[in-house]
């Protein structure tokens, strides 16, 4: 007999408000993502996207409302415990720890695994993101901070990916990247759909990210303004120049 | 030449007790930004287990165990009791404690032990010598380059190849992050002042070795010493720490050595010069810009 299915999304986020002192980043966002989506956050400058992101891996501004992860509240969970609990984020300017190897940087990724214990569960999935990313395969000794930019990237969701993550938080990963860069992640962030990872995935590029996203919503001053498949919510330029026609 | 040998010897033996120290220091500042001012202390409460222990019959080595051990607890308990519920206060407010438990546990260490100096029976072995040739070297000398050497080795293994050792490695360099990834705040925080109470015990233990005795305010100036270390190593640097703390008691003793006697009373002024002066060209330190994650490059 099969497991019933989990009624639950992934990750709900209710009704959340959250700000820093008193300026609001968000107001009232709502928003579900599925186990295997990937849902694009699409918005101009300052929509409070990265504070979604951050509210929900725990760093964030200070939030009050639901936010749900298999239908268990995160409210009062610290981010090392919500690691644990699956979700990993990958932060804008992917802040890897500079001055250790990219190994090392991997390995801490892992403390968050339930299997971080087990030696072979680790050497294992080192072994499958060196597959995924055949750039650790050669730089692994290397100082992360003397990766290039797209480099970083790709060690920065490796790192993520480390800890076995239920939903993998994606903040602008192709920021500051030269085209070819881009490409790169892009593509990278393509095959990590193809394996079923689960994504919430904030992206500078409307286009890019609408072609990756089952879904999206639409932030605008804190709020979401839209939601739907990328048909509903339309093309990605109609999307841009409604951004700057809202002038937020 | 045999004075060069031997000044260098004494040198690098009181330059490696101060490196333990300004390695603890850097350790909490690195984790924590926090300058901890009570970590002298840490010494004298090694200083007093260890009179508590050997006054209780307990032979000299497992005595100095057990002072280690106080150092280490006392460190958490620092942190647990005075400067955990004071997490995410000012700077200042954390200098301010640190320094108010500074006082408090001097104040108590001479109204419920003494003012006075506490003797400590030292084994043979610290008071002997060694000749190498037609150089006398003493055997504390030689055992605390030896205790020094083996701890570092040591602590830089943990940092680089063990799991904690990363992930306070990663605390280090982003705290933030490192919660990012599943690292536990809390954990790090104990951990750096354990293995800070760890070192500053067996500083302890040496230090007690070359004076000899005990008293309420004998941590004073050994981490005023660790703490200008870490200066001119670079704040929160370990690598930079230990450089600092052999430079500091290379200086020390190299200028002992030289200054003639009108001038003796001048060292630590003329030590606290020179600091200022690599800190012209270095203002950051001499290995600057780091964080515990920086052991790596040493």
């Amino acid at each position: 007999m099969s497991a019933p299915a989990d009624p639950a999304p992934l990750l709900e986020v209710a009704a959340l408000d959250a700000a820093y002192g008193a300026i609001r980043a968000l107001e009232e966002v709502s928003l579900t993502v599925a186990a295997g989506e990937v849902v694009a956050l699409l918005g101009p400058n300052g929509a409070g996207k990265t504070s979604l992101l951050r509210a929900i891996a725990g760093v964030g501004p200070t939030v009050s409302g639901g936010l749900r992860l298999h239908g268990r509240e995160l409210a009062g969970v610290t981010p090392e415990q919500r690691v644990r609990r699956g979700i990993a984020l990958v932060p804008e300017g992917r802040q890897l720890f500079g001055s250790m190897t990219v190994d090392d940087n991997l390995l801490v990724g892992r403390v968050g695994a339930a299997g971080r214990r087990d030696r072979e569960q680790t050497r294992a999935r080192l072994e499958e993101l060196r597959e995924l990313f055949p750039l650790l395969r050669d730089a692994g000794a290397r100082l992360a901070g003397s990766l290039s930019g797209g480099q970083q990237q790709q060690v920065a969701i490796a790192r993520g990916l480390m800890s076995d993550p239920e939903l993998l938080l994606l903040d602008e990963p192709s920021l500051g990247l030269s085209p070819q860069l881009v490409d790169v992640v892009f593509a990278t962030i393509a095959a990590l759909r193809e394996r079923g990872t689960t994504m919430l995935l904030v992206e500078q590029d409307v286009a890019e990210a609408m072609a990756l996203a089952d879904r999206c919503y639409v932030l605008a001053s804190g709020r979401v303004t839209a939601s739907g498949t990328p048909e509903q919510i339309g093309a990605p330029e109609d999307l841009v120049g409604a951004y700057f026609g809202a002038g937020s | 030449m045999d004075t060069v040998i031997q000044t260098l010897v004494n040198g690098i033996a009181l330059g490696g007790t101060y490196a333990l120290l300004a390695i603890g220091l850097a350790m909490v500042y690195s984790v924590m930004g926090l300058i901890n001012f009570a970590h002298g202390e840490l010494l004298t409460i090694t200083g007093y287990a260890l009179v508590g222990a050997i006054a209780l019959g307990v032979p000299f080595w497992p005595a100095a165990l057990v002072g280690v051990i106080a150092a280490a607890l006392a460190a958490v308990a620092m942190e647990r009791i005075a400067l955990r519920p004071l997490r995410g206060a000012s700077l200042e407010t954390l200098l301010l404690s640190s320094f108010a438990i500074s006082v408090v546990l001097q104040v108590l260490f001479a109204e419920l032990i003494s003012t006075r100096a506490k003797p400590v029976a030292t084994p043979d072995l610290f008071s002997s010598s060694v000749s190498l040739g037609s150089i006398e070297i003493g055997s504390l000398q030689l055992v605390t380059i030896a205790v020094v050497v083996v701890l570092l080795v040591a602590l830089t293994l943990f940092l680089r190849r063990s799991t904690l050792g990363r992930c306070i490695r990663a605390a280090g360099i982003d705290f933030e992050m490192a919660r990012l990834v599943g690292v536990r705040a809390n954990s790090m925080f104990v951990l750096a002042f354990a293995l800070s109470g760890l070192l500053a015990g067996v500083a302890g233990v040496l230090w007690v070795g070359q004076r000899g005795s005990v008293d309420p305010s004998m941590g004073l100036t050994p981490v005023i010493a660790a703490f200008l270390a870490t200066i001119i190593g670079g704040l929160g640097n370990l690598s930079g720490a230990a450089l600092g703390g052999l430079l500091y008691g290379l200086l020390q003793t190299v200028l002992e050595q030289i200054l003639p006697a009108s001038l003796q009373p001048y060292r630590d002024a003329i030590v606290v010069v020179v600091i200022v002066a690599i800190l012209l060209f270095r203002p950051n330190g001499l290995l600057s810009r780091g964080s515990i994650g920086r052991v790596r490059e040493a």
